[in-house]
């Protein structure tokens, strides 16, 4: 089977952002593979394991960033990786579900892989959008936040966590899959893999910017979640304040 | 919405049912796109509802009628992605509607992207709060973990929004009697590209934190999955649903469901008591729409308390029981 995994780099929380009402300087981030992106990937090494002659080839968009994440899929196991360089700057999920459509059908010409898997958002902005308008733009099914994938000969069965419960969902290939959490437990990579993937070749295709973006943002401001604690000693006072003043009990 | 003025804006509010029932995040929508459509003439507002499903708490007897268009058909009873998705974009472009909104749910999410693909528009996702300014309407999100609030407008002529709990204050009254319309919709869209849900599976006696109005959450300094029995007593005495950091989640203490966090939900609950959670950034993302947050931790130094109304320093497992007794106390007395 055809395989690809669409990944994305995203700064770790831990960077440092500088807030312009403009923009957000993201030069001091330190990026990473988006984490549920990971997921994605593990999924994709596994179904390769299942069905053998199986080829995982990861895609990326963006610039230098993204091949640090590109390698880490190498490393992790993935067959090849593709980095997508737009001609100009990306706005928006719908411009990249746009340009990652086009550089599927760049790279596999007229035969798609028949599943695609995408981490189900990113954390940087956790839109979500992206898994669903790739799958329309690539004209496939999609099954999207999934917690539990069965594939079988052209057709998948998969658990979508929903509120409460779950969701038993059945597609047909080609699909897009959006990977949540508790799908799957990442493999670490081995140094093996880590020095291979170094050496790798990350082949680059570049994307002319054909779809204009739906959203615009701006007004950027720090969002503080800083509140003034007050501190008790004993249970019970704490539950007499918290129910005349919060209205938080009976 | 770019370029719209106030006379004559027409939304859509997608109510969304599970097992017959109007998700009562759906309804908050409903009644909040309602108030906000009364303050200015010329706005209007209907329904849009798949399934078979108890349409009671969606009007009152007073003010004028409103619109629902109820698919009523058994087939719609699971969520049907593609099916869906047809027949919103269907009514959308009969009713030439400018904006849809829905709950930012695990339906909402999947099926915004849906429709906005067939009407070319935009989704403005994540909404946590939304204003009018000059006629227009403003959204405003979070992004990076919520340190960062930014505004965003739609570049397209339609638009779908979907909203975090709570963008309407709870009291929101419903108003109006139902004038239901059954739509026409098409079983078929193409079969390859639908996925077919061909069931549910839910937990039975549980609240999902998402929906939970108190929360009681545990983290590292619970110890081990054996104490979250001590959450789970005070959530019982509470009315309340558990929750978990990532780190219980990552040790196995709890399932994925309950994790409160960047990788797990968004909750904005009434009351949110935080138990053995130090408070990293990524959790904190996860609970900015708390209205009352309460901590026990053991450490005064940990961040959790900067992001707390009350506090109380100690052991959980010392405090824990204490507050339990304290508000079964007073439960009793009240």
């Amino acid at each position: 089977m055809e395989l690809s995994v669409c990944i994305a780099s995203v700064p770790d929380t831990a960077s440092r952002l500088e807030i312009r009402e403009d923009g957000i300087d993201l030069s001091m981030a330190n990026f990473v593979m988006n984490p549920y992106d990971e997921y994605a990937v593990e999924e994709a090494l596994r179904t390769r394991e299942r069905f053998a002659g199986s080829t995982v080839t990861v895609f990326a968009l963006g610039g230098a960033a993204c091949r640090e994440a590109l390698r880490k899929a190498l490393a992790m196991g993935a067959d090849k990786a593709v980095l997508a360089v737009p001609s100009e700057d990306v706005r928006d999920s719908r411009q990249i579900a746009g340009l990652l459509s086009q550089a599927l059908r760049c790279y596999y010409r007229n035969s798609l892989p028949e599943l695609v898997f995408c981490g189900k958002e990113s954390t940087d902005f956790h839109s979500s959008l992206v898994p669903v308008m790739l799958g329309g733009m690539l004209g496939m099914a999609v099954v999207t936040a999934i917690s539990g994938i069965e594939t079988g000969t052209g057709m998948l069965k998969a658990d979508r966590e929903i509120e409460g419960g779950k969701e038993r969902v059945t597609a047909f290939f080609p699909a897009v899959v959006s990977t949540e959490k508790g799908l799957n437990t990442p493999r670490k990579a081995s140094i093996k893999g880590v020095l291979a993937a170094k050496k790798a070749v990350i082949e680059e295709l570049r994307i002319p910017v054909t779809v204009q973006p739906a959203l615009l943002m701006s007004d950027y401001a720090p969002a503080s979640r800083t509140r003034r604690c007050r501190f008790f000693d004993q249970p019970h006072e704490l539950v007499r304040v918290l129910h005349e003043e919060a209205g938080g009990i009976g | 919405m770019a370029g719209k003025n106030a006379a004559g804006c027409s939304f859509l509010v997608f109510l969304e049912q599970r097992d017959g029932k109007v998700k009562q995040s759906s309804i908050e929508v409903w009644s909040g796109v309602q108030e906000l459509a009364r303050s200015f003439r010329g706005w209007s507002v209907a329904g849009i509802l798949a399934g078979p499903a108890d349409t009671a708490g969606l009007a009152s007897s007073a003010d004028g009628p409103v619109k629902l268009f109820h698919a009523s058909s058994d087939s719609l009873a699971l969520y049907m992605p593609e099916i869906y998705a047809d027949l919103v974009s269907g009514i959308v472009l009969k009713e030439r509607a400018d904006a849809v909104f829905m709950a930012n749910t695990a339906m909402g999410r999947d099926l915004a992207p849906r429709v906005a693909l067939r009407l070319d528009a935009a989704v403005l996702p994540d909404c946590a709060a939304l204003t009018v300014r000059d006629g227009e309407l403003i959204s405003h999100r979070f992004l990076y973990s919520g340190t960062v609030l930014a505004l965003q407008r739609s570049l397209t002529e339609k638009t779908i929004h979907t909203l975090c709990p709570h963008v309407f204050s709870r009291s929101g009254r419903v108003s109006g009697h139902l004038h239901v319309e059954e739509p026409a919709f098409s079983l078929l869209p193409d079969s390859r590209l639908n996925p077919a849900v061909t069931g549910m599976v839910m937990q039975v006696n549980r609240q999902d934190v998402s929906e939970a109005d108190i929360i009681v959450a545990g983290g590292r300094g619970m110890g081990g999955a054996e104490h979250f029995f001590l959450l789970e007593q005070l959530a019982e005495v509470l009315g309340g649903s558990v929750g978990a950091s990532r780190t219980a989640v990552d040790d196995g203490w709890r399932p994925h469901a309950d994790q409160i966090g960047q990788t797990g939900k968004s909750v904005s609950p009434r009351l949110y008591i935080s138990c053995g959670i130090s408070g990293a950034i990524q959790h904190l993302a996860g609970i900015a729409g708390a209205k009352t947050v309460v901590a026990v931790n053991s450490d005064p130094h940990a961040p959790i308390f900067q992001a707390a109304d009350y506090g109380i320093v100690g052991d959980v497992h010392d405090v824990l029981p204490k507050l339990t007794e304290a508000v079964k106390e007073f439960l009793k007395t009240k």
